[in-house]
Order: structure tokens, then C-alpha cells, then sequence
């Protein structure tokens, strides 16, 4: 009894929390109304079409709109406000912008690693500690430390300036479109390296990412919950598997394309006139059922250069 | 951008007034004769003269006072100190105080206003110049002046450039500033007080990746002038070429007797 209401009260308390919350900026309103809780362990993705308000929904979450209405709650706690009133930067929260590799700004790899943790008063053995642990995972070498990181290739930038913000252990990892004009293969490569990070944080951290992506593939392949913005107020909150498998309409509401994946699910299962429902809206799960009914329609033995 | 719009120099106000239909070469000729005229003044009664030229030509702009005093505010410790400088180390008979070296005259104080106010009589003009023509206006309106230089081999045409994409790159390079400021904060960094000393340090280590990003910028800017064939600029046309109406040509005869009759009201009116 006294543990079930101890996990009611930790539940209550974690998590980020917004209440009505509206904003406005330059006297145009962005976010209308939104109510939307990023729960502690979940991969949220955060679509919708340029303009909709999702890169300022993405900042406001981590203080840097410093005027809006309505309550944002972090982990139970109202929010900082300076003597005006005005909101605070959250520094548990992790923020990558779009283009990571323009936010570099130290003279050496090291002294852009540390940043985060020289400003959180780390003592210099830790800092030393939390670079070693973190250079294998991002595919960089000791040698580099003490390089300019102008200096590293496009994709090394892109992993340092990452890198710099994963080290001071963020509760929160906001992500705004960290794939933009990455190749295929390393775009699969770092949010392969964003979604470990996630996971293997320690049970009692229950890491959370806010992930802000225009590519639906990704959305559906990583993504526990999924909100959608439309025109500043959030249309949708849900798993990406109801939403993607059951709730398209809200995608084409908003203006938004299925992943490709899922699209050629409808197709097949239009053709051939059967209910397909795969196990999740990843990508493996959804082609397992498109081949499914390819097998079926073999064995039924229609001519195999016909469709359906 | 709210913030970097402020921080604009030279800041274009969109009205409309006779200044802002005016062509850029008068505008700017005009400037430096005027410059050159109050230069030239000795005394008070020419300086209450242009004076009250310079308030014409700012009340006929139609751009707000207010703008034209916040952009003396930057220049204010400027001012200051040659007031100071004039009123403590300047040469003169009626001693007010004295300490040490420093002597405060009378006429060490008059030599000061007098200073202070010619520049001031020189800033206003021009700030009246920029905000009432476009920056590119401007800088072709400087090309077209200069041309002749382009018979003794200057490079006119390449400086015009220059000029240009100096001015086309301050928006940029103040996002870029505006980016890493943010990124700065994002990770931890807390902004100082509102100790102006402090405030200043904190752009020190921006200026690093401010260089080497707008080195990067110049560089692929660089490459694709040069990937559209621009050569050395010479026979470049433009799309909308300068031409004087006769309301340029009534503009620039006014301002040519105006100044006139300023230097000689300098020299006949009564020495007040």
C-alpha cells in the first residue's frame, strides 16, 4: 500500500508537463493551447510542417522562450523565473540545434567537450573521466583532444558538437532534426547512436528525448509516442503504432506523408484485399506482413507477373 | 531579430519624404559639401545658421527624432571626453579652477562645445543620409561617383562589391552571433549580470568561431562569384540604373546656394 501510493507521488512528479500553454512571438501566436507531458524513458517525436511551431515547442521545453502563458512543470518543480518573471534556461535539459556543427564554438575538441560541465563546476578529474567514457561512443579519438575542432571533417563535427551535449548526462535530450543533410548511412548511424544512448542510460535516469524529424520513416522506426503540431496545437499525442497504423488521418490533416514503409502496407492490403496488421509500424514489422501477402497470393497460385 | 536590428549601424527607415526619392549621388555629394561647409565655419552665428539647416534636412526626412538621438547614444562617451579633454587641457586667460596641469577655462569650455557640436552637426546629416536610402542604393550610388577612378586603374567595381556584401553579410554574421550565444547558454552558460564589462567579455570567445565561420562563408562565397563568371566586374550592368530627375537636379542647386549663403552669413552676420 505505502509503496503503491510512493510510485503514485514519483509519478506524479516526473516527467515535463505543459498546461494551456500559449505563445506569441512578435504578437503572433505559435503554440495554441498545448497540454503535453514528456514522459521520463520515452522517445517522443515531434512532427508536423515547417511553421507549425515545433522548434519553438522544442525550446520552449527548455527555457529559452522566456514569455508564455499557461504552466510547464519540470519533474514536479514549477519553473525558474528570473525577478521579471521570465522563464530560465534549463541546464538538465540537453539541447542540439539544427545543424549541430555551427553550435562549436571552443579553440580545442577538449575544452568543447567539457564546456557543459566546466559551467556545472565538475572538478577536473570528473571532466577528465567523462570525456574518456564518451570519445569511444562517438567514434572519436584521444588524439583529437587537443585539435581545433574547425579543424574534423563535416560528420566528425556533427558527433563532437552531439558529444557535448550528451556529456553533462541530460535528463531531457531535445533533438532538433540532428540528421538534416547527413548521407543515408550516417543518418542511420547516429540516431542508431541516440537511440542507445537512450536506452542504456541507468534504470533510475529513464532517459527522454524529444526528437523533432521531418522524416516519417524515422519517426515510425524510433519513436515510442509521437505528437503532431498543426498550425500551433498539438492535433495529436499518441504511440507512433496508433497513430501511423490507425490514426492517419491526423498525419494527412496536418499536411504530413506516411513513411514509405507504410504506405506500400495500404497499397498491398488494398490489392489484395485483406486486412494487414503488422506488429508495430517499424519498418521490419510492417514489410514482414507486405511480404506475408506476396507468400499468400503465390501459394494461391495466381499468375506471379499479375498484380493482386 | 528584434534584438539585431537595433544593433544595426546605419539603419534604413522606410518613408515616404522627398530625402528618400532623392538620387544617391546628390544625396552623398551634398553630404560632403555640407561637411566641408561646416568645417569651414568660424563663427557662432554660422554655427546657429547650420544648425538650423541640419534640423531642416531632419524634420524633412519625416524619420522620428527619436531615432536619430538613439543613434548618438553609442557616440555619447565620445563626446564626452573631447568636451573634457577641451574644457581641462585647453589654452586660455579666464582660469574657472585649476589643478595640477589641468586648468578649466572659459575658453577652454567654449572650445569644446564647439567642437562637440561641429561633429554633431556632421553625424546628424549622415545618419539622415542612411536612414533615408537603401544600403545597396547607397553603395551604388558610390560606385557611379567613383567611377572615374577607374581610369587610374582603381578597382572601383571590385570595392563596390566588397562594399555590398559587407553590407548584404551584417544581418548573417549577427545570427551567427545570435547562434552561439544560444548555444553557449544550451549548455550551461549563465550571461553576467548587467555589468557592462562583463556583458563585453562575453563576446570574446565568440569572436573565434565568428571568424573562422565567416572565413568559411567568404571562402564559398568566393567560389561561387567565380563560378558565375564574374571576372574582374568591369562592363557589369544593373538592373535598375541610377538617373537624375529635375527634382535631383532642384534638390542638389538648393543645397549648392544654401551652403553658400551659409559661408557668407558666416562672415557678414553680426558676431554674436
Amino acid at each position: 500500500m505505502v509503496n503503491r501510493i510512493k510510485k503514485t507521488v514519483i509519478e506524479q512528479q516526473s516527467g515535463w508537463e505543459l498546461r494551456d500553454v500559449c505563445v506569441k512571438l512578435d504578437g503572433t501566436p505559435v503554440l495554441k493551447h498545448i497540454d503535453l507531458t514528456l514522459e521520463p524513458g520515452t522517445w517522443t517525436a515531434l512532427i508536423g510542417k515547417t511553421g507549425a511551431g515545433k522548434s519553438t515547442l522544442a525550446r520552449l521545453f527548455k527555457g529559452l522562450i522566456p514569455e508564455f502563458t499557461g504552466e510547464y512543470r519540470l519533474e514536479g518543480q514549477s519553473m525558474a523565473r528570473d525577478r521579471k518573471g521570465r522563464a530560465r534556461v534549463v541546464p538538465e535539459i540537453g539541447f542540439v540545434f539544427q545543424y549541430p556543427e555551427h553550435q562549436i564554438f571552443e579553440t580545442t575538441v577538449e575544452k568543447e567537450l567539457s564546456f557543459a560541465l566546466r559551467m556545472r563546476g565538475d572538478s577536473s578529474k570528473e571532466i577528465a573521466a567523462s570525456i574518456r567514457a564518451i570519445l569511444p561512443t562517438f567514434g572519436l579519438s584521444e588524439e583529437l583532444l587537443q585539435q581545433s575542432p574547425f579543424l574534423l571533417s563535416g560528420g566528425q563535427k556533427r558527433r563532437l558538437a552531439i558529444a557535448s551535449v550528451l556529456i553533462a548526462n541530460p535528463r531531457l535530450l531535445i533533438l532538433d532534426e540532428p540528421t538534416a543533410a547527413l548521407d543515408p548511412v550516417s543518418r542511420r548511424e547516429l540516431l542508431k547512436l541516440l537511440r542507445d544512448w537512450q536506452r542504456n542510460g541507468l534504470q533510475h535516469e529513464q532517459r527522454a528525448v524529444l526528437f523533432i524529424s521531418h522524416r516519417m520513416e524515422d519517426v515510425a522506426e524510433y519513436s515510442d509516442r509521437v505528437a503532431l503540431l498543426h498550425e500551433g496545437r498539438l492535433l495529436a499525442h499518441d504511440t507512433a503504432d496508433e497513430l501511423f497504423l490507425h490514426r492517419s488521418e491526423l498525419l494527412s490533416q496536418a499536411g504530413m506523408p506516411l513513411p514509405e514503409a507504410i504506405e506500400l502496407l495500404r497499397l498491398t492490403g488494398q490489392l489484395s484485399g485483406r486486412a494487414l496488421n503488422p506488429a508495430s509500424c517499424r519498418e521490419a514489422d510492417v514489410l514482414e506482413r507486405v511480404k506475408e501477402a506476396w507468400n499468400a497470393r503465390k501459394e494461391t497460385g495466381g499468375p506471379s507477373d499479375e498484380p493482386f | 531579430m528584434n534584438r539585431s536590428d537595433r544593433l544595426l549601424v546605419g539603419q534604413f527607415i522606410e518613408r515616404k519624404s522627398i530625402l528618400h526619392r532623392l538620387d544617391p549621388r546628390i544625396k552623398l555629394i551634398s553630404l560632403l559639401m555640407l561637411m566641408v561647409v561646416i568645417m569651414m565655419l568660424d563663427h557662432r552665428s554660422g554655427y546657429v545658421a547650420a544648425t538650423i539647416a541640419v534640423v531642416v534636412i531632419l524634420l524633412v526626412s519625416r524619420i522620428p527624432v527619436l531615432f536619430y538621438l538613439r543613434g548618438l547614444l553609442p557616440l555619447l562617451p565620445v563626446l564626452l571626453l573631447t568636451l573634457l579633454y577641451h574644457a581641462m587641457l585647453g589654452k586660455g586667460q579666464t582660469i574657472l579652477a585649476s589643478y595640477g596641469f589641468l586648468q578649466v577655462t572659459v575658453e577652454g569650455i567654449e572650445e569644446g562645445i564647439r567642437i562637440v557640436w561641429r561633429i554633431l552637426l556632421m553625424i546628424l546629416p549622415a545618419s539622415a543620409l542612411t536612414g533615408t536610402t537603401r544600403p545597396l542604393v547607397l553603395a551604388q550610388g558610390l560606385e557611379t561617383l567613383l567611377k572615374p577612378l577607374s581610369k587610374l586603374r582603381v578597382p572601383v567595381e571590385q570595392f563596390s562589391l566588397m562594399v555590398v556584401i559587407a553590407i548584404r553579410f551584417i544581418p548573417t554574421i549577427l545570427e551567427e552571433i545570435h547562434r552561439i550565444r544560444l548555444a553557449r547558454r544550451a549548455r550551461g552558460f549563465e550571461p553576467s549580470s548587467r555589468n557592462p564589462l562583463s556583458r563585453l567579455s562575453e563576446f570574446i570567445p565568440i569572436l573565434v568561431p565568428l571568424l573562422v565561420s565567416t572565413a568559411r562563408r567568404a571562402d564559398h562565397l568566393t567560389l561561387a562569384i567565380e563560378a558565375r563568371a564574374y571576372g574582374d566586374g568591369r562592363g557589369r550592368t544593373v538592373y535598375r540604373p541610377l538617373c537624375l530627375t529635375k527634382l535631383d537636379l532642384a534638390a542638389g542647386l538648393l543645397m549648392l546656394l544654401s551652403l553658400s549663403a551659409l559661408l557668407v552669413l558666416d562672415d557678414y552676420l553680426p558676431h554674436i
